[in-house]
């Protein structure tokens, strides 16, 4: 009928953390209050455990929690498939990863949709944006002469950014709230650099067009990859007031582009691929 | 559905951003029981990292009845376990037991002197804020020097609130194994502890 001490100790664990069977707990009280022995053994680990709570728990460190995600997401195999062009060069924007807020993924879409349609129309030739085709297609299809590397290059580049573009502004209300903007970030920083070797590379004259229009939707992809939005400082806004401001919307047109694409004089032989 | 079984329904679907989310709410205490483990800040950051580079892999294992940092802190726990055993067939000839780290220590220590000397000497307590970065250092080293299963039992239970049952489920050992491990931790972090007799003295 009495708690025996072996019985009783087996049990501290549970008691000391609160964890006791409610059918044990007062055999369990009645033991200690009898018992001098296992009472100031349970005090003493109590005491112990309270002590323990005094402990500052481990921090891991602010860079670490902050870079997690990118570091992470860089090694899970691929969501979705974007290009990811190996280029290298001079970079102006910032590399640090932001950390944008979720709602700012709404306003992003939101801001980038005009874009969007606008791209979706004029590349496509459409009133709404197509599904986006990858580069191959694209110019296997014959929209674009092969002759000039560095058109077909600018010409591959254009798709390549219309795609990211359309990508985030083709999006869904229920997919925005899980857009993956820093991976789109990441994808911006990529094509500016391409753009940096581009725009040096487009350096005859009937190539002026194609390279203007790659410095405007630079911009864009330069503000993409710069949003930093910090709680309530919406910096998107900059970036939407640079994009109204710039008119960009109006100098993209796909249409122009192929049109200074057939002018490009064939100077060099045929290729069969890139 | 709670919140949290939304998002992992959403990131066994392949939500990515669902993913981000689930990693971002339990990463910071995943690391806390990868240190625990392993006594070393390198080791839990690169080891939080596989935990959920393991979570994504098996991601469609994963019941709805389970709780996802439970899910997770088994992964932790194994990962360390692993990570321990590798580690001392390398170093069987330096025998480091106690891992015990003085970097993270040693920074709150200069910290604590800095704040002591730069308060004013009627108001300051610097005697005081000495001790307590010793009492930080001794909980330390005690629970450095217990054995691995013994920690992982210690610290899922008193800092990461899991109930025994649940640990059992987590470490894959019986329950009565979670008991005895955790009777033995306490036993000797008592001991270890000793010196604050007067603080953790039943009497006070
Ligand atoms: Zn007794």
């Amino acid at each position: 009928m009495m708690m025996t001490c072996e019985r009783s100790r087996e049990l501290f664990p549970e008691a000391l953390y609160s964890e006791l069977a409610p059918d044990l707990q007062n055999e369990f009280r009645e033991h200690l209050a009898s018992c001098l022995s296992c009472r100031t053994e349970f005090e003493e680990l109590k005491a112990t455990l309270q002590f323990m709570n005094r402990r500052s728990r481990p921090q891991p460190g602010r860079d670490f929690l902050e870079s997690f995600w990118d570091r992470l997401s860089a090694r899970l195999p691929a969501g979705e498939k974007i290009a990811r062009p190996v280029v290298s060069g001079g970079a102006s924007y910032r590399t640090r990863p932001a950390r944008v807020p979720a709602w700012a993924y709404g306003i992003a879409a939101v801001l980038l949709i005009a874009v969007g349609v606008y791209l979706g129309r004029t590349f496509f030739g459409g009133p709404t944006p197509g599904v986006p085709r990858n580069d191959e297609q694209l110019l296997s299809a014959g929209a674009m002469p092969q002759e000039d590397s560095t058109s077909a290059k600018a010409v591959a580049y254009l798709e390549r950014s219309k795609n990211l573009l359309i990508g985030l502004t083709n999006l869904d209300e229920e997919h925005r709230s899980s857009l993956d903007l820093s991976r789109n970030q990441e994808v911006s920083r990529e094509l500016i650099q391409q753009a940096n070797v581009l725009t040096v590379a487009l350096n005859r004259p009937d190539q002026q067009q194609m390279r203007r229009l790659i410095q405007d939707l630079e911009v864009i992809l330069l503000q993409l990859a710069n949003i930093d939005v910090k709680p309530g400082v919406p910096a998107i806004e900059l970036v939407q007031k640079g994009v109204d401001q710039r008119s960009i919307l109006l100098k993209i047109n796909l249409e122009e582009m192929r049109a200074i694409a057939r002018r490009t004089p064939p100077n060099q032989p045929k290729k069969t691929n890139l | 559905m709670t919140d949290e079984q939304l998002l992992i329904d959403r990131a066994q679907q392949g939500d990515r951003e669902a993913f981000r989310h689930l990693v971002e709410r339990s990463n910071a205490d995943v690391y806390r029981l990868a240190y625990d483990m392993t006594r070393n800040r390198h080791d839990a950051e690169d080891l939080s990292q596989e935990v959920f580079i393991r979570a994504h892999r098996s991601l469609a294992n994963f019941r709805r009845e389970a709780k996802w940092s439970t899910w997770l802190y088994r992964i932790t726990v194994n990962l360390c376990l692993d990570h321990r055993d590798k580690q001392s067939r390398k170093r069987m000839e330096y025998r480091d037991d106690t891992g015990y780290e003085d970097q993270a220590d040693g920074s709150s220590r200069r910290e604590a002197r800095n704040s002591g000397a730069a308060s004013s000497p009627a108001t300051s307590s610097p005697d005081r804020e000495t001790e307590s970065v010793m009492i930080q250092q001794h909980i330390e080293q005690a629970l450095s020097r217990l054995p691995a299963q013994e920690r992982a039992v210690f610290s899922l239970r008193h800092y990461h609130d899991l109930p025994l049952k649940e640990i059992a489920d987590t470490m894959n050992i019986a329950e009565g194994t979670v008991k005895s491990h955790l009777f033995r931790a306490l036993q000797r972090l008592r001991r270890e502890l000793a010196f604050y007799k007067k603080e953790i003295g039943p009497e006070g």
